[in-house]
């Protein structure tokens, strides 16, 4: 029941970003959020390295068949999900205050930069984009402190209160 | 920790080797399409028409119908435009005859200039409503001289228009040569009212639907409604090709030396795909100057 809450938001936040880049129109070029990444981040640090590592896989292969990425193989965005989750889990996971608001910043912030950070140096050496999401232009790196302020902090709300909820516990 | 050092390298290994491993051109462009559906942008779609044609059996007869009937529109097009040539061929040998025959009487030689017509596809334009309403750029194989005239097709009149001038290479961005269009405020153009045959200076305002007409005299007797063509006195394009339609005359007051009216371009700004260069790149630098 535990995991099939997590699917639940996981899918739950699919459909509101395939919905919002369709709907979204010009919004959607400007504020891309990246809320299947985030998730991943916010599983690490909630529950360890671990399962933060199984969850990046799981939701890097669920982006690669849903949201299919343009480009011309399959691996990049598991790959760095999963480094993303797993470094979450390894920096955050019992060693911090997880309901300090400078944490959930700090959190989204630093997944996404990190995730864009992959994304360059896959430019870099392999000159062409890897994954939809990563692209560092000036565009999406403005639209990461809105992301980490407002985004970030309600899905990390959402994801603590389903860790918290004693229904399962 | 070490427990999770396996899986993690395990997979890292796997992902990687995944990412390098190519897929095939039938599967990119099915997850392009599919791309495209989720994320509909320019950048989307375009990748999708990069990609439709190796879709196999129902998908790629749907690409290759689209294909299909841009050649037929191609032809169409071809078909309309070698019309305007012969009919703007036509003009010119007029005015060539008239031109010879005053040489003739000055005693002086004439030679006719050597003008090539060729189509360009329109790759992109400026995305800010400043630059929409100033410049397109096209592709074309080499780099363009300055100041070449661009007339594009109208749809609705089935005519050809005035759409505007080559930039200087300095001025382009991207790596495509830009034409300056007719409602840049920073255009101006000699024209002539077509029933009045008043002359005057038309300029851009920076709007898609509205140019100014200044210059005029005085008491200017264009009517509303009049058709205006560039001018056999315009150094930059040849005369004789539609432009505008007179929407609005300002009233004439006192203290103005000139008349002023409003045109209403027949280009539609937002629907323009080719454009045709009237190129005078075979003419020598002393013929370039003017038509």
């Amino acid at each position: 029941m535990v995991v099939l809450r997590y699917v639940l938001l996981v899918l739950l936040l699919l459909v509101a970003q395939t919905v919002y880049f369709n709907l979204g129109g010009a919004w959607a070029q400007y504020l891309a959020p990246q809320l299947l990444l985030l998730a991943a981040a916010f599983i690490g640090a909630l529950f360890g390295p671990r399962v933060g590592l199984w969850a990046g896989v799981a939701i890097g292969i669920l982006e690669e068949l849903c949201f299919v990425s343009p480009q011309m193989s399959l691996g990049p965005t598991p790959f760095v999900y999963m480094w993303c989750a797993y470094a979450a889990g390894q920096l955050f996971g019992d060693r911090v205050d997880l309901e300090s608001s400078t944490v959930w910043i700090l959190l989204s912030w630093g997944s996404l930069l990190f995730a864009a950070l992959a994304a360059g140096g896959w430019i870099l050496i392999l000159h062409k984009t890897p994954f939809y999401w990563g692209g560092l232009n000036l565009r999406t790196l403005i639209s990461y402190p809105l992301q980490g302020f407002i985004v970030g902090p309600l899905l990390f709300q959402l994801f603590l209160r389903a860790r918290k909820d004693p229904s399962h516990e | 920790m070490k427990k999770d050092f396996v899986p993690l390298i395990g997979l890292s290994v796997c992902f990687l080797w995944l990412s390098f491993f190519p897929l095939g051109r039938s599967i990119v462009a099915l997850r392009r399409v599919a791309f495209y559906l989720i994320y509909p942008a320019g950048s989307s779609l375009s990748s999708v028409l990069e990609y439709g044609p190796s879709l196999r059996k129902s998908w790629g007869k749907l690409f290759s119908a689209q294909e299909e009937v841009q050649r037929l529109e191609g032809i169409v097009r071809q078909y309309q435009f070698s019309n305007f040539a012969s009919e703007l061929e036509r003009q010119e040998s007029v005015n060539v005859q008239k031109a010879q025959g005053l040489a003739s009487r000055a005693g002086g030689e004439f030679r006719r200039k050597n003008i090539t017509f060729s189509i360009a596809k329109v790759r992109y334009r400026g995305v800010s409503p400043a630059q929409w309403v100033s410049r397109l750029c096209v592709e074309t194989p080499g780099t363009l001289q300055e100041n070449i005239p661009a007339i594009t097709l109208d749809a609705q009149a089935e005519n050809f228009v005035f759409l505007g001038k080559t930039l200087p290479a300095a001025s382009n961005f991207g790596r495509f040569p830009c034409v300056e269009l007719i409602t840049s405020p920073d255009f101006n153009l000699l024209v002539q009212a077509s029933d009045s045959g008043e002359e005057g200076l038309l300029r851009g305002l920076g709007e898609p639907r509205r140019l100014v007409l200044e210059f005029l005299p005085k008491n200017s007797t264009t009517q509303l409604g009049e058709t205006v063509v560039t001018s056999q006195g315009s150094l930059i394009a040849p005369a004789g090709i539609a432009v505008g339609r007179v929407v609005a005359l300002e009233k004439d007051r006192a203290s103005s030396l000139f008349g002023r009216a409003y045109v209403e371009p027949f280009v539609d700004l937002s629907h323009i795909e080719d454009v045709v260069l009237l190129d005078r790149r075979n003419s020598s630098p002393k013929e370039v100057a003017g038509w």
